[in-house]
């Protein structure tokens, strides 16, 4: 008969080949596991530099670009509004009349009225920079703001000198 | 004694115990599932969401096996087909492939010595660009990968952290569940 040394109970405990006792240290439960090891703060530390590469790349100076919002309903492109600083209106589509955007002086544009269920448009709240998107997953609306080259001065200056 | 370990039985009971340990699980995801969508929404310009199901996926992993870990996840995203239509299954489906497949991977890779920390933030990260790949895929997003990237990998770190603790605290009285004996009526 096999015991086991600590809670001598014969179940659950195999024979090994070197001892005749087998104790619960020789055969970890799996809810054992590990939480966290010192190396996994490696893993933390790159996964963090990708996370800040990728933030840093998407946040680029565009006070000089020239930018406009492009609509996508159905993946169809529908418009492209021009955001230039000083206007300030709504925008309503036909095909989606449940949708209204509304575009602010402050080169931003923002999804105002969706029926839709989650208001994940809405909470996105007022997109400004290229790349920037608002989605309305269940309208099939996408708005994405794109960058449509520098109206800087100083470089046209630069080319002329 | 009888005991109901996989190794020790015949084919029918073993069976039968595998079913019913992934249809616990899958309980457990589905109801993980609609608590998820009760909380707030996190802080995101990207629908994401907390990811609670993947407790049970893990646990499903860590407890039973590649084989019960990958049953509790596509089931999952199958009840979510049903219920939540197609578009919504397939963004589930997509998210959840991936996931699965890359915690699978490590899983074997590391022959079960990942720590739980690495297993759900990679299975929550990789759960979020699988969603995000689909939606590129199917012209909801565009061109906003850069963007968006940061999102994905920051709140899958928190939202895996989360999940994470949430297991550690549910292992043992989920394992007790499972390894619990059945004695013959004599």
């Amino acid at each position: 008969m096999l015991f086991c040394r600590k809670c001598s109970k014969q179940e659950d405990h195999e024979r090994s080949d070197d001892r005749n006792l087998v104790t619960h240290d020789d055969k970890p439960s799996r809810a054992q596991r590990v939480f966290f090891r010192a190396r996994d703060l490696l893993f933390l530390v790159v996964l963090l530099a990708i996370a800040l590469t990728f933030f840093l790349l998407s946040r680029k100076d565009v006070s000089s670009s020239s930018l406009e919002a492009q609509v996508y309903i159905d993946g169809e492109l529908v418009d492209r509004i021009v955001l230039k600083a000083g206007v300030d209106q709504d925008h309503r589509f036909a095909a989606r009349p449940a949708v209204r955007l509304h575009q602010y002086a402050d080169r931003t544009i923002a999804v105002i009225v969706s029926d839709c269920p989650d208001k994940t448009c809405i909470n996105t709240g007022k997109i400004g920079k290229p790349g920037a998107f608002a989605a309305c997953v269940p309208n099939r609306v996408l708005v994405v703001i794109v960058e449509t080259g520098t109206t800087d001065s100083t470089q046209e200056v630069d080319v002329v000198t | 004694m009888l005991s109901l370990d996989s190794k020790h039985t015949s084919g029918v009971r073993m069976s039968t115990t595998k079913l019913a340990r992934i249809a616990v699980l899958l309980a457990l995801a589905l109801v993980l599932g609609i608590v998820d969508g009760m909380l707030p929404p996190l802080p995101s310009p990207v629908p994401l969401r907390y990811g609670l199901a993947n407790v049970a996926v893990m646990a499903a992993l860590i407890l039973l096996g590649s084989g019960e870990a990958f049953s509790v996840a596509m089931l999952k995203s199958v009840f979510v087909f049903l219920t939540r239509g197609l578009f919504a299954g397939l963004v589930s489906m997509s998210g959840t492939l991936c996931s699965i497949l890359l915690m699978l991977a490590i899983e074997k890779g590391t022959r079960g010595r990942v720590s739980i920390f690495i297993l759900s933030v990679v299975g929550a990260i990789t759960h979020n660009f699988g969603q995000f790949l689909f939606l590129i895929f199917k012209d909801v997003y565009r061109s906003a990968f850069v963007y968006v990237a940061p999102f994905l990998i920051l709140f899958g770190l928190l939202t895996g952290l989360l999940s994470a603790t949430l297991l550690r605290m549910t292992m043992k009285p989920l394992e007790v569940l499972f390894n619990r004996k059945i004695r013959p009526r004599s």
